[in-house]
C-alpha cells in the first residue's frame, strides 16, 4: 500500500506552490489556486514545481493580480475530473446567487484597470492558460469597442489602417448592413 | 522587464492571432463586421473565425422599452419591425460570415420582449430562433449557445437544430421540444448538453434526445425543474414522488445544479466518472444511480448540499435522505462533500443504521480522498457522530481534508474575540502537543493512551475516540484541517491531536486555522508515527 501511493504523497506534500515572477518576487499559493492555470497544473502533474515555478513572462505586479483572481475563483473550480467544458465551473455556481453576485462584483472591480494593465493581464492569462480570466479580460476589450466606428477603434487601440482606400471601400460595400 | 523606467507600451497589434480571435468572438456580429474594416490583419482574422454572435440588443431601435406612452399596438408594431430588422441583419451577418468560412460557433442571445418570440408575429409560422436556425449558413455549426431572457422562455425545437455537426449545445431559458422524436443517432456528434433555467425538463422529452446522441459525454442541468411527463405538475407534500429512469449510456460527466425534482429519478449511466450535485438535502434522495450496475466507474463525486427545512414539512427524513444519497457514490475514489448546515443535522442514531443497508460498515470501499466542508455545533456530539460514521465508512481513505466551521448558531453562541492570552495559551498547547508526540510514538499501542485522551481531548470528539477506524490503522496518510481557532482546545485542535495520536500510517498533518498561521508551525512530516 505504501508503494502504491508514493506519487500521491509527493503531490500532497506540495500543497503549497511557489510562483516566481519575472522580477524575482516569490508568491506562495495553494495548489487549488495555482491549478486554475492549466500551464501550472501540467507542471504539477509532471512534478516539476519543486523549488518554485518561474514565470519569466509575468511581472510581480501582474502576477499579484492574477493570483488575486485565482484565489477568488478557486473555490468555483474545485477540480472536476475530465471536464472539457469551459463554462461548467462558473456555471455551476450560477445557482448560488449570492456567491455569483459577489463574484460578479469582484470581476467588475477587478477589471477597473488601465489599458496597459488589462493587456498585460490578457497576455498573462494566455500564457498561464487561465480560461476564465482570459475570457473576462477579452470580453472587456470587446465591450470597449462595441458600437464604435472603425475610425474610433483604430484611434483607441493604435491600429494602423493598411488597407488601401479602394479595398476599404469594397469591404464596406460587402458589409454595408453593419453600418446602416 | 516592465520594471524599466519607461515601460513598453503594449499595443493590441502585438497580440497573437489567437488572442485577437478571442476578442473578436465576444463581439456581436455587427461590431465584429466593423472590426473587419480595421486593417488587413483584422480583415483576415474575421474571415477565418467561423464565429457569429447574434445579439438582439444590437439590432432594432429598441425604443419601445423606454417609451411608455406607446399603446399596445404601437409597441407591437415596433417590435415586429425590430424583429424583422433583426432577422434581416442576422441573415446578412450569417451570409457574410459563411461566405468567408463555415460557421462553427453560433451564439444567439435574445433579450427582448416575448412578443417577437411568438410565431404569429413573423409572417411565416416560425419563432425567431427557428427562423435563424433555418438559415442554411448555420448547418455546420458545432457549438450553439442560445439564450433568451424572458420568463416564458422560447421553445427549442430539436428538429430545427443543425443536428449533423452539433457538438456542444448550451440553452438558457428555452423549453425543449423534441417535436418529431429524433431518430437513431440524429445528433451523431453531440458531446455536451447544457440546459439552464428550463422551467421544466421532462424525462419523457429528454430521453429521446439522449438516445439520439450516442456521443453525449457531458450533461449539465441547472436550475431546471425535473419532471416526468410534460403535463405533470408538483407532487403534493407527503405523497410519493413518481419514479422515472433516464438511461445515458455514454455520459461520463453529470451536473445537477439547483434543480428541483418533482419526480424520483433513477439514472442509468454506466460510464459515469464524475458527478456534481448542488441542491437541497431534503430531496437529494430523489436522485439515484442505478444500483444494478456492478462495476460503476465513478471517480469523483462533488456534492454540495444545503438545508431548506423551512420549505418542507417532512423534517424527520433528512438523515436518511442524506445517507441514501451519498451511498450512490459507494465506488467513488474522491468524494467532496460540502454541507451548508451542521453535520449534526444528518447524524444517524444507532437505531437508524439500517438506513445504510443494515449490515454494512463500509460506505465507500474505494474512497481515497474525502473532502468534508461542513458546519458543526460546538459542544454537540452529534456533529462528530456524523464525522465518525463517515470515517468508519471509508476503510481505505488516504487523504482527508476537513474544513469545519461553526454554523450561524455556533457563532452566535460563542462570540469570544481573540485576545493575546488565548494566543499564548494556544502556542503553549501546540508546544506541549509537539513534545508529547515522540513519547507517544514510542509507546505504540493505542490503548495506552486512554489517560492521555482524558487530559488533552475535550469532550467534543468522544464519538471518535470511542471507536476504532480501519483507515487510521492502515491507509490514512495525510490529514488537512481547516478551522477557525477561537479557543486553545477547540474542535480543530482536538481533531489534530486525535489524528496525530491515532493515525498509524499518517505522514502529514496540514493545519490552517484561519488566523494563527498555524501551518507554519505544524506542517510537519510525522512519518516517525509509523510504528
Amino acid at each position: 500500500m505504501a508503494s502504491a501511493g508514493s506519487g500521491d504523497e509527493k503531490a500532497a506534500a506540495a500543497a503549497m506552490i511557489t510562483l516566481i515572477s519575472s522580477d524575482n518576487e516569490k508568491f506562495e499559493v495553494t495548489e487549488a489556486t495555482a491549478t486554475l492555470s492549466q500551464t501550472i497544473r501540467h507542471m504539477i502533474e509532471d512534478g516539476c514545481t519543486d523549488g518554485g515555478v518561474p514565470l519569466p513572462n509575468v511581472t510581480s505586479k501582474i502576477l499579484a493580480r492574477v493570483i488575486e483572481y485565482c484565489k477568488k475563483h478557486a473555490t468555483a473550480a474545485a477540480g472536476e475530473e475530465g471536464s472539457s467544458s469551459s463554462f461548467s465551473d462558473a456555471a455551476f455556481l450560477e445557482v448560488d446567487r449570492a456567491f455569483l453576485e459577489e463574484l460578479e462584483e469582484f470581476d467588475d472591480a477587478f477589471l477597473e484597470v488601465d489599458r496597459a494593465t488589462l493587456f498585460d493581464l490578457i497576455l498573462a492569462a494566455n500564457y498561464l492558460d487561465i480560461k476564465g480570466l482570459l475570457n473576462l479580460t477579452c470580453q472587456k476589450v470587446a465591450d470597449s469597442v462595441k458600437g464604435k466606428t472603425p475610425e474610433q477603434i483604430r484611434e483607441m487601440y493604435n491600429i494602423v489602417n493598411d488597407l488601401t482606400p479602394e479595398e476599404e471601400a469594397e469591404i464596406r460595400r460587402e458589409t454595408q448592413w453593419a453600418f446602416e | 522587464m516592465a520594471a524599466a523606467a519607461a515601460p513598453l507600451r503594449c499595443h493590441l497589434s502585438d497580440f497573437p492571432d489567437e488572442l485577437l480571435l478571442c476578442i473578436l468572438s465576444f463581439l456581436p456580429a455587427r461590431d465584429a463586421t466593423a472590426a473587419a474594416v480595421l486593417s488587413r490583419r483584422w480583415r483576415s482574422l474575421w474571415l477565418s473565425s467561423g464565429v457569429v454572435y447574434l445579439d438582439s440588443r444590437s439590432f432594432g431601435r429598441s425604443s419601445w422599452q423606454t417609451e411608455r406612452n406607446f399603446s399596445f399596438y404601437e409597441r407591437r408594431t415596433t417590435q415586429c419591425e425590430d424583429c424583422k430588422g433583426f432577422l434581416r441583419a442576422a441573415a446578412k451577418a450569417l451570409a457574410a460570415a459563411a461566405a468567408a468560412a463555415p460557421i462553427t460557433r453560433l451564439t444567439f442571445v435574445a433579450k427582448i420582449d416575448s412578443l417577437i418570440c411568438r410565431p404569429d408575429v413573423l409572417s411565416d409560422d416560425r419563432d425567431l430562433l427557428a427562423a435563424v436556425l433555418s438559415n442554411p449558413a448555420v448547418r455546420r455549426v458545432e457549438e450553439l449557445h442560445v439564450e433568451v431572457e424572458h420568463w416564458s422562455g422560447l421553445p427549442l425545437r430539436f428538429a430545427s437544430l443543425p443536428s449533423e455537426s452539433l457538438r456542444v449545445l448550451r440553452a438558457v431559458n428555452c423549453s425543449p421540444v423534441a417535436a418529431a422524436p429524433p431518430g437513431a443517432a440524429s445528433f451523431p456528434r453531440l458531446a455536451e448538453l447544457h440546459l439552464h433555467k428550463y422551467r421544466g425538463v421532462s424525462i419523457a422529452e429528454l430521453q429521446p434526445i439522449v438516445d439520439a446522441a450516442p456521443q453525449l459525454a457531458t450533461m449539465h442541468l441547472e436550475s431546471c425543474i425535473i419532471k416526468g411527463e410534460e403535463k405533470v405538475s408538483h407532487t403534493l407534500p407527503g405523497t410519493m414522488a413518481k419514479s422515472y429512469r433516464l438511461v445515458c449510456p455514454a455520459v461520463t460527466a453529470l451536473v445537477f445544479a439547483g434543480c428541483t425534482f418533482v419526480i424520483s429519478l433513477e439514472l442509468d449511466a454506466p460510464r459515469l466518472r464524475s458527478f456534481r450535485y448542488f441542491g437541497t438535502v431534503q430531496h437529494c434522495d430523489r436522485l439515484s444511480l442505478n444500483p444494478i450496475r456492478p462495476l460503476s466507474v465513478i471517480q469523483v463525486a462533488d456534492l454540495h448540499l444545503r438545508d431548506e427545512s423551512h420549505a418542507f414539512l417532512d423534517q424527520g427524513c433528512v438523515p436518511s435522505s442524506f445517507w441514501h444519497f451519498i451511498r450512490n457514490f459507494r465506488s467513488a475514489k474522491v468524494l467532496k462533500l460540502k454541507l451548508d448546515f451542521s453535520m449534526a443535522r444528518v447524524a444517524l442514531k444507532t437505531s437508524q443504521d439500517e438506513v445504510l443497508d443494515g449490515h454494512t460498515t463500509t460506505l465507500f470501499r474505494n474512497l481515497e480522498q474525502l473532502d468534508l466542508d461542513a458546519h458543526y455545533l460546538p459542544g454537540s456530539t452529534a456533529s462528530m457522530v456524523t464525522l465518525a460514521r463517515l470515517l468508519r465508512g471509508c476503510p481505505v481513505v488516504r487523504d482527508l481534508r476537513l474544513k469545519l466551521s461553526k454554523g450561524l448558531l455556533g457563532r452566535m453562541n460563542e462570540r469570544s474575540s481573540l485576545d493575546q492570552e488565548a494566543r499564548a495559551d494556544f502556542h503553549k498547547s501546540v508546544d506541549r502537543f509537539r513534545h508529547k508526540r515522540s513519547p507517544m510514538c514510542s509507546l505504540g499501542g493505542q490503548d495506552d493512551h486512554d489517560n492521555y485522551y482524558e487530559g488533552a481531548f475535550g469532550h467534543d470528539i468522544h464519538a471518535l475516540t470511542e471507536q476504532s477506524f480501519c483507515c487510521l490503522e492502515s491507509s490514512l496518510r495525510r490529514v488537512s484541517l481547516h478551522f477557525c481557532m477561537d479557543r486553545p482546545n477547540c474542535l480543530g485542535v482536538q481533531l489534530a491531536k486525535f489524528f496525530a495520536a491515532n493515525g498509524r500510517v499518517l505522514e502529514e498533518i496540514h493545519i490552517d486555522d484561519g488566523s494563527h498561521k498555524l501551518c507554519e508551525h505544524m506542517k510537519a512530516s510525522i512519518s516517525g508515527m509509523d510504528c
